[in-house]
């Protein structure tokens, strides 16, 4: 009996990636990841609420109107939060204040509140698990890479090592910077996703 | 172009060979990028052909102090043109100057090497290490102190510390006389904002001078003339339609004294015509439509009046027929009368 894995199920890492394809949540790493370490965190807080979050509301009954199970995906993560948040707070305390608000904000990210009634609980629910676990790690290698090159141009460093960068960008360190260096990325990303889907066939 | 060489030649007679070497460094790089972006895109070289790249090579060159950092001329250069020409689809689809894109980004990279300049008459080599030459421009102290002890004739010949292309005003006014006159630049957008600026200068002077003393210290520093002339005022830049212009030049000089006032921050023209530019094509579009919504009005309005006047003309005969008729028949009535 031949069972092949749902190749499909990988997208959100490479064809469909949250970040650098579908520009999704980018507020967050745009403003806030200017350095690796606060990417990792932001990685970790993301990977935790949404994985958490998707999973438990995943639960809910269909039967119940669209609109109250947006509020209750919602509530569900802000619960998940809670218990992020208190964690993070003992392990990365100097990155939870670095990221600010926008800490909190994760729980209102697309990937809970459009991509599961778009996507996720379209599938059962081990495919659903697997698909959005990678989604996640798609994200959390995007920004976790994005976070490393942006403090290499922005500090010459790298998680606060020097690396002998002879020009630094310190306008990256702003959010307009940010949003500059992700599209950059987002283009040299895409092109190479699309000449490796034209080679293929 | 020929204005921006003009400039070149008053710089390189301030501060020697390193302004032509710059110069060249700046519009190479400037039209290598056009180059890679054109192959990038898949086009031939020889197809729509694009030189726009030489003249923002001048410009950022002749915004720069001398003896600015290569890699930092370089990479103005490039985020200029990438950032602000070639991802909105090049020439023909600018929404800010690429000048300035560039300017602004090495500004908040590099404020020690953007905004601290050589005195003229120094010769220099690039790469000029040397900082104990180097001052803040002359800009810079009068936006700080208000005043200024520099005697007008310097001001007028560029003999000050600033950027090497944008400090000689007398060059620069002739330019502009002969760009306006030729139509080379955006006029309306050009005297909207001068003017603007003028007038607020003139009654509520920044300086701690006259009025009249104020309107020359105001168009003589932060890069105003010179930004105006070949950044805001560009016609790839400004809006097409006259009235557009003279509105895009009235914000553009009121962005330009709020920046002054309240931020104090040097060359403010350049920040201004990033803040206004995006909106030139939104001017440009709504005048367009109001011209055509006040024109479909006024040939309404001019209809209806043509109907008015005809009813009333009508009207007018009919009582007038009425008249002759009754006129008639009283003469008639009379005349019957003599005979009876």
């Amino acid at each position: 009996m031949e069972n092949k894995f749902d190749l499909s199920l990988l997208d959100g890492l490479y064809r469909k990636n949250t970040i650098l394809i579908s520009c999704l949540s980018i507020g967050t790493a745009v403003v806030c990841a200017d350095t690796l370490k606060k990417a990792l965190f932001i990685a970790f807080a993301f990977s935790t609420i949404t994985f958490m979050s998707v999973a438990i509301a995943s639960f809910i009954s269909r039967n119940v109107v669209y609109a109250l199970r947006i509020i209750l995906y919602t509530i569900i993560s802000s619960v998940v939060y809670i218990i992020v948040s208190l964690f993070s707070q003992h392990f990365f305390a100097e990155q939870v204040l670095g990221v600010g608000v926008y800490f909190p904000l994760m729980i209102s990210n697309s990937l809970i509140t459009t991509q599961t009634e778009r996507h996720f609980y379209k599938k059962t629910k081990a495919k659903m698990l697997i698909s959005l676990a990678f989604y996640i790690i798609g994200y959390d290698i995007a920004v976790i890479i994005f976070g490393a090159i942006r403090e290499i141009l922005t500090y010459g460093t790298i998680m606060n090592n020097v690396v002998g960068m002879n020009v630094t960008f310190s306008a990256l360190s702003y959010s307009f910077g940010g949003f500059i260096l992700l599209g950059l990325l987002s283009a040299i990303y895409r092109k190479i996703v699309f000449t490796i889907d034209g080679f293929k066939k | 172009m020929l204005a921006l060489i003009a400039l070149t030649f008053m710089a390189f007679f301030y501060y020697g060979m390193v302004v032509v070497e710059q110069t060249l460094i700046s519009v190479l790089a400037c039209l290598i990028v056009d180059i890679v972006a054109k192959l990038l895109r898949g086009k031939k070289l020889t197809e729509d052909v694009d030189l726009t790249g030489i003249t923002t090579g001048f410009v950022i060159s002749l915004m720069m102090p001398a003896g600015v950092p290569i890699t930092t001329l370089i990479i103005t250069c490039v985020i200029g043109q990438v950032i602000g020409k070639q991802i909105f689809g090049g020439y023909r689809n600018l929404i800010f100057a690429p000048a300035a894109v560039g300017y602004t980004f090495s500004a908040i990279c590099w404020e020690h090497h953007i905004f601290t300049y050589p005195k003229p008459m120094v010769e220099m080599s690039i790469n000029y290490q040397v900082f104990d030459g180097y001052s803040n421009s002359f800009s810079s102290m009068l936006n700080d102190i208000g005043k200024s002890s520099v005697a007008p004739s310097d001001i007028l010949l560029g003999n000050i510390a600033g950027p090497m292309g944008a400090t000689h005003i007398l060059v620069l006014a002739v330019c502009a006389i002969i760009l306006l006159l030729r139509n080379k630049v955006s006029v309306m957008s050009f005297i909207g904002t001068i003017g603007f600026i003028c007038l607020g200068c003139f009654f509520f002077p920044r300086f701690e001078v006259s009025g009249l003393e104020a309107i020359f210290y105001e168009l003589s520093s932060n890069m105003l003339l010179f930004g105006l002339l070949f950044i805001a005022s560009d016609k790839g830049i400004a809006p097409k339609n006259n009235v557009a212009g003279l509105i895009y030049g009235i914000i553009l000089g009121i962005v330009v004294v709020i920046i002054n006032s309240y931020f104090g921050r040097e060359n403010a023209i350049i920040y201004a015509s990033l803040v206004v530019s995006p909106l030139s094509i939104a001017i440009d579009k709504n005048i367009i439509v109001c011209k055509v919504f006040l024109s479909r009005q006024f040939e309404k309005l001019s209809i209806n009046l043509r109907k008015c006047s005809s009813k009333i003309v009508t009207q007018i005969k009919a009582r007038t027929s009425q008249n002759e008729n009754k006129n008639t028949d009283i003469e008639i009535d009379r005349e019957q009368e003599n005979g009876k």
